[in-house]
């Protein structure tokens, strides 16, 4: 059988060809080192010798304590003396040495950092009298340069090892390094026979018979194998075995993965199916919601009307503004619009009442004309009936506005010569009207009260009209006489009240006691509350009004007009004192009414605010969308465009976006009927050459096409100036779509303080917002993430409930 | 005893303060017992006349003065020509006067004339009945007006001269304020006594009243302003109610009678503006009426206010007020002169805004009691009638006394 070679350079091989005969024999390994790896005594200890290793390094000594059981190990240097030197260790080398010179050596060629240690020294000659050996059949000295020290501390003429085995060479390197220490050996009888390269070996001379294994270097008669071949053998059926249980494990975690990716697909679709049952659960509660707030409606109604019929309270509807209404419906006119469907639907304890043209007269309005009133506005009616008229009442349609433009017309009511004329009339005329005569115009101008301008006019004619003049103190002259007939007259035209006169002249037949009367129209325009009220007084009914903002009286310069201003404050007069209670579109509004009642007025009706509704009558059965030139990507305004709606900001923002984006700008969706004050803007627009290539401009639009438009819309803006409320900007958040909103405070409560607020006085901020919604992936989503999160849409027949409800409440 | 009233304005239809005094000043002597014949020299400005009236053209009175706003001058020089005298002489007759009233100094001349030239007149006593220092009006009034400054004082010095003659040939002089009184007696009256102006008493015909009633009619209250076109008044009206009459309900009213009310759009503040609509559906604005309308709305109302709060002025508003026993807000301006106010019920004096609204608001929206009979006892009664013209123009009715004094 083979034997294992450990050693460095087959030193164990040759030593076994001259000592295998020897049972148990014993052996001295000074510098022993390792255990197994290059070690010259291990072939021996597994053939059952034993011996002694010396080994200062306390690193293989714990080692050799631990697999050289038999052996007699001593942690400790060989030398010639017994007490203690520096002991050199180079951790995990085989180069650790009591030779300075050579410890530096390493240190400085090898990078090594040695280590000292100051160890006990011992001579071999003590340690063979403490061990009492009495044949050493061969001694090993691998000391790294301190061989001579050791070799002088052994006598040789007591301790005779048959073999002496020596590191000959100066430490990693083929420099021989004897000559200090053989002479020593050669003079104690001991004659050299080998050298491996490495090592000398040397004979005692009473065993000479050994010496022809020498002879030879080591050959395949020696059979040997080197431990190292052997362990890279074990190494490789090791990695033999670990490859197949690798493979074995790799194709357990196939089977596994495969396992896994089968439930992770089980997983999926019991995901998705959860997801689908998620979604079935929710479209069933919010059916089950929707159910339980139209049962809660329902009751609510049915409580209403019952109370209604318990007090005999009947609602009288105003239609005065729909009835006379040709344009879609938005705003205002929506709220009314609402209210009336669902009046007309649900409370049978209902009449509606509306206006004449003149507003000298106010009667009844049968369902069916109110029905037909309702189809007509639902089916856009209107937008037909529009075609053909480049000008509707109040507002321009755009292709009007693109035809004056072209011939370079001057836009709307606020041309240069018109407001000419009017300072020509404030400045040089009026001042020298008479009174009757500038009352008589004033009352004309407004529009109201025909039926005193007949009256007055008819009285004026039969008068000799005097030029007065301002006169002093003391001075009251006059040119026709102030007899107490001219007087009486006089007065009478002067307190005349043609609301008296009209009331008594066209009462409204079939109002009673104990109606209510309710209009939240456009009242200013449709209504004639000095009548109202006269019929009030006289009738008796209740009254309940609607308070949308008081724009007109805190922002004059956003209407563009002193005398809607005037008149808008006298309506809130009217209103104050006339109404029994009041609902305002939002807290804001709210706030700002109580503002004005507590700073002038003595009379307060009770207030509710009741937030409008958001959802779409989408029904386009009958009628088409017009084909629209905008692009995929748009952002989207809706609103009537008029000074106050800001929409100069957002042709400033889309200047400066075409600027930095070119064409992959998103496109401006205006939808909107063109109202007053806008001249600059519309040329503004014009001369940027926007229009109809990045901004487009759409008037006529029905619920359904708005609907469309909401829904592809990019996001949404609204940067108004002012707001009661904001409508467009809830029925974008009801859509999903983010609308970037101006700083109104009503605005912020319209959209449930869920939108980004901008600076409505600063085109750079809109622009640094919008680009972040372009620029940053995600960052859009986001913004819609808080919508959808915190949105809470609002139904119109929830508005109507809840208005009906205030209406009982305070009736 | 027979006592001719001269004056540059007729008395046949009172409307201003001038022939408001000479008429009373007529009533009080005739009911004194005196014949009073009252005959005016006077422009064709006026719109009644009586029999003994005068009118003299522009193109005539024009030869005399070439300044404008010098019409009562040019009357003056124009007081000793044929046709005055022959018409004065005509109208008196033979019989002796005794008393020649002159109100203003324009006709001293002609009384001068006829003193010299007509037995009637022999022995007659002047009584100079004045309003204002003349010559300092006048002056006043020609101020700023881009006239040369010789001829204004030319004419100033003219009717000083004719002023300081008056005086020291009056027999008595009668003025109107203490002030004026002492600036007499520095020019050399020896007899004056102060006359202030007064008001009328009230007597609103039933008719009248009743008409009134049926055009303010229901539930309908007013507040009256009665006032002249004098700046301050409109001011005062601003200032105590407020640029907005919002406070007011729309069946409460603020009748706005005389000039004021043609002034009062133009002083409104620029915060009014806003409110424009609604202050002038509250205040109505009359203008001119007669006398008898406006002692019916004075029976009516219920609240007369008078705002004023600076400025001079007689403050006959606010004795009007007073004398009509209806309730009264009032400023301390308008008040002055009148220092028993406080002592008068439902006569309140404010000097804020505030205060004066809530006392507006009280008199509106309070129990009405109308009608003209005294509810107030005798010693407030007394005192309500301490401002009419029977209690100022008392002195004259024994002018005979007051002459011999």
């Amino acid at each position: 059988m083979s034997i294992i070679s450990y050693a460095q350079n087959f030193e164990d091989v040759m030593l076994w060809r001259a000592l295998k005969h020897v049972k148990c024999g014993f052996y001295i390994d000074v510098g022993a080192n390792d255990p197994v790896i290059d070690s010259v005594t291990k072939l021996f200890y597994d053939s059952g010798w034993r011996g002694i290793n010396v080994e200062p390094d306390e690193q293989w000594f714990l080692k050799l304590e631990a697999e050289r059981p038999r052996d007699i190990n001593l942690q400790c240097a060989a030398a010639d003396y017994d007490g203690e030197l520096n002991f050199y260790v180079l951790p995990n080398t085989g180069l650790s040495t009591s030779n300075k010179t050579i410890a530096e050596r390493h240190e400085h060629e090898r990078n090594y950092t040695k280590q000292i240690q100051t160890v006990s020294a011992r001579t071999l000659t003590e340690i063979c009298e403490q061990y009492n050996t009495s044949s050493i059949h061969f001694l090993k000295v691998d000391v790294e340069g301190a061989e001579k020290a050791v070799l002088d501390g052994l006598d040789l003429q007591m301790v005779r090892p048959w073999i002496v085995i020596v590191e000959a060479t100066r430490p990693n390197s083929q420099e021989d390094d004897y000559v200090s220490w053989e002479p020593g050996l050669l003079s104690s009888n001991y004659k050299f026979v080998y050298f491996d390269g490495l090592n000398r070996f040397y004979l005692a001379a009473e065993h000479n018979e050994l010496a022809d294994c020498f002879n030879l270097p080591p050959n395949i008669w020696d059979d040997f194998v080197l431990y190292n071949m052997i362990k890279r053998g074990e190494l490789g059926v090791q990695a033999v075995e670990c490859f197949a249980v690798l493979q074995e494990r790799q194709a357990q975690l196939d089977t596994c993965i495969e396992v896994a990716n089968n439930r992770q697909d089980q997983l999926d679709n019991s995901r998705k199916l959860v997801e689908e049952k998620q979604g079935q659960l929710e479209a069933s509660v919010k059916s089950a919601e929707d159910k339980q707030r139209q049962l809660v409606e329902s009751q609510k109604i049915a409580h209403v009307n019952r109370g209604l019929a318990q007090r005999r309270r009947r609602l009288l509807v105003d239609v005065s503004t729909l009835l006379r209404w040709d344009r879609p419906v938005v705003g205002i006119v929506r709220a009314q619009l609402e209210l009336v469907r669902y009046v007309f639907n649900r409370v049978p304890v209902s009449t509606f009442v509306a206006f004449n043209g003149e507003r000298d007269c106010i009667s009844i309005v049968s369902k069916e004309e109110v029905a037909r009133l309702i189809t007509k506005i639902d089916s856009c009616e209107y937008l037909a009936e529009n075609e053909d008229e480049s000008v509707t009442k109040g507002g321009l349609v755009v292709e009007r506005l693109k035809s004056k433009l072209a011939d370079g017309e001057e836009l709307g009511v606020g041309s240069t010569s018109i407001r000419f004329l009017g300072l020509l009339y404030a400045k040089f005329i009026a001042p020298w009207l008479p009174i009757r005569v500038k009352f008589l115009l004033q009352m004309l101008r407004l529009g109201r009260f025909r039926e005193l301008s007949r009256l007055a006019l008819s009285k004026l004619i039969n008068r000799r009209v005097v030029f007065g003049q301002t006169k002093g103190d003391g001075e009251e002259g006059s040119a026709e006489a102030y007899d107490d007939a001219g007087s009486i007259r006089k007065l009478n035209e002067v307190m005349c009240e043609p609301h008296a006169l009209l009331a008594k002249k066209h009462p409204p037949l079939g109002f009673t006691p104990e109606d209510i009367y309710i209009s939240i129209g456009l009242d200013w325009d449709h209504s004639n509350y000095p009548l109202l009220y006269k019929l009030k007084k006289t009738i008796g009914f209740k009254v309940v009004g609607a308070f949308y903002d008081a724009i007109p009286v805190v922002r004059p310069d956003l209407v563009q007009s002193s005398d809607f201003s005037k008149m808008f404050s006298n309506y809130i007069y009217m209103l104050v004192n006339m109404a029994d209670s009041v609902f305002c579109i939002s807290n804001f509004s709210k706030g700002q009414l109580e503002k004005i009642i507590d700073k002038d007025y003595e009379c307060s009706p009770e207030l509710r605010t009741i937030y409008l509704g958001d959802d779409l009558q989408v029904s386009d059965e009958y009628h088409e969308f017009p084909s629209r030139p905008h692009g995929e990507r748009y952002a989207l305004y809706v609103s009537t465009i008029e000074v106050r709606k800001n929409h100069q900001l957002l042709v400033d923002t889309w200047v400066r976006l075409w600027e930095k984006y070119g064409d992959a700008a998103p496109d401006l969706v205006l939808v909107g009927m063109i109202g007053w004050g806008v001249e600059n803007t519309i040329h503004n627009l014009h001369k940027s050459g926007l229009l109809d290539k990045k901004i487009f401009i759409y008037s006529n639009v029905s619920d359904g096409e708005l609907h469309n438009l909401y829904e592809k819309s990019l996001f949404c803006v609204f940067p108004s100036l002012m707001e009661g409320w904001g409508l467009g900007a809830v029925e974008a958040l009801k859509y999903g779509k983010v609308c970037l909103i101006s700083s109104c405070a009503a605005l912020s409560e319209a959209t449930q303080r869920l939108v980004p607020v901008l600076d409505e006085q600063s085109a750079d901020v809109w622009v640094k917002k919008i680009s972040e919604i372009l620029d940053q992936p995600g960052y859009l989503e986001v913004l819609e993430g808080s919508v959808a999160k915190g949105f809470e849409s609002k139904a119109w027949t929830q508005f109507a409930t809840e208005f009906v409800e205030f209406v009982r409440e305070e009736h | 005893m027979r006592i001719l009233q001269l004056a540059t304005y007729p008395i046949k239809e009172p409307l201003h303060g001038g022939q408001i005094r000479v008429a009373e000043i007529k009533r009080v002597l005739e009911q004194a017992g005196h014949e009073v014949i009252n005959i005016a020299i006077s422009e064709e400005t006026h719109s009644q006349y009586s029999d003994t009236d005068l009118l003299v053209s522009s193109e005539v009175l024009g030869q005399f003065v070439e300044l404008p706003f010098c019409g009562d001058l040019a009357t003056s020089n124009y007081s000793t020509s044929d046709t005055v005298i022959s018409h004065i002489t005509q109208v008196v007759g033979a019989d002796s006067v005794g008393v020649v009233f002159i109100e203003q100094p324009w006709l001293w001349p002609s009384v001068k004339y006829l003193c010299d030239h007509n037995p009637a007149f022999s022995g007659c006593k002047f009584v100079y009945s004045s309003q204002n220092i003349e010559y300092k009006s006048k002056e006043l009034l020609l101020e700023n007006r881009k006239l040369s400054r010789n001829s204004v004082q030319k004419v100033v010095d003219e009717i000083e001269n004719l002023e300081i003659e008056l005086c020291r040939s009056a027999d008595l002089v009668v003025a109107c304020t203490d002030i004026d009184a002492l600036e007499f007696e520095s020019m050399g009256a020896s007899n004056v006594v102060v006359c202030p102006n007064g008001v009328r008493a009230m007597n609103p015909a039933t008719d009248t009243v009743r008409m009134i009633q049926e055009v303010i009619g229901g539930e309908a209250r007013y507040a009256l302003f009665v006032g002249s076109a004098y700046p301050p008044n409109a001011d005062g009206f601003w200032s105590m109610l407020g640029d907005s009459l919002a406070w007011m309900k729309p069946n409460e009213h603020i009748i706005c009678v005389g000039g004021v009310s043609d002034i009062l759009a133009d002083f409104a503040p620029a915060a009014a503006e806003k409110n424009e609509y609604i202050n002038f559906d509250r205040i109505k604005r009359l203008g001119f009426i007669s006398t008898g309308v406006l002692d019916a709305l004075l029976d009516q109302a219920s609240v007369i206010i008078c705002p004023i709060t600076y400025g001079g002025g007689s403050n006959l508003k606010t004795a009007e007020a007073i004398s009509s026993c209806r309730p009264v807000v009032a400023t301390e301006a308008a008040c002055r002169g009148f220092d028993f106010v406080g002592d008068l019920s439902d006569f309140d004096v404010c000097s804020a805004e505030s205060e004066f609204r809530e006392s507006m608001k009280k008199f509106l929206r309070g129990r009405q009691d109308y009608g003209s009979v005294p509810k107030y006892g005798l010693t407030e009664s007394s005192l309500r009638t301490k401002v009419q013209w029977s209690y100022t123009l008392a002195q004259l009715s024994d002018v005979y006394s007051l002459l011999c004094a």
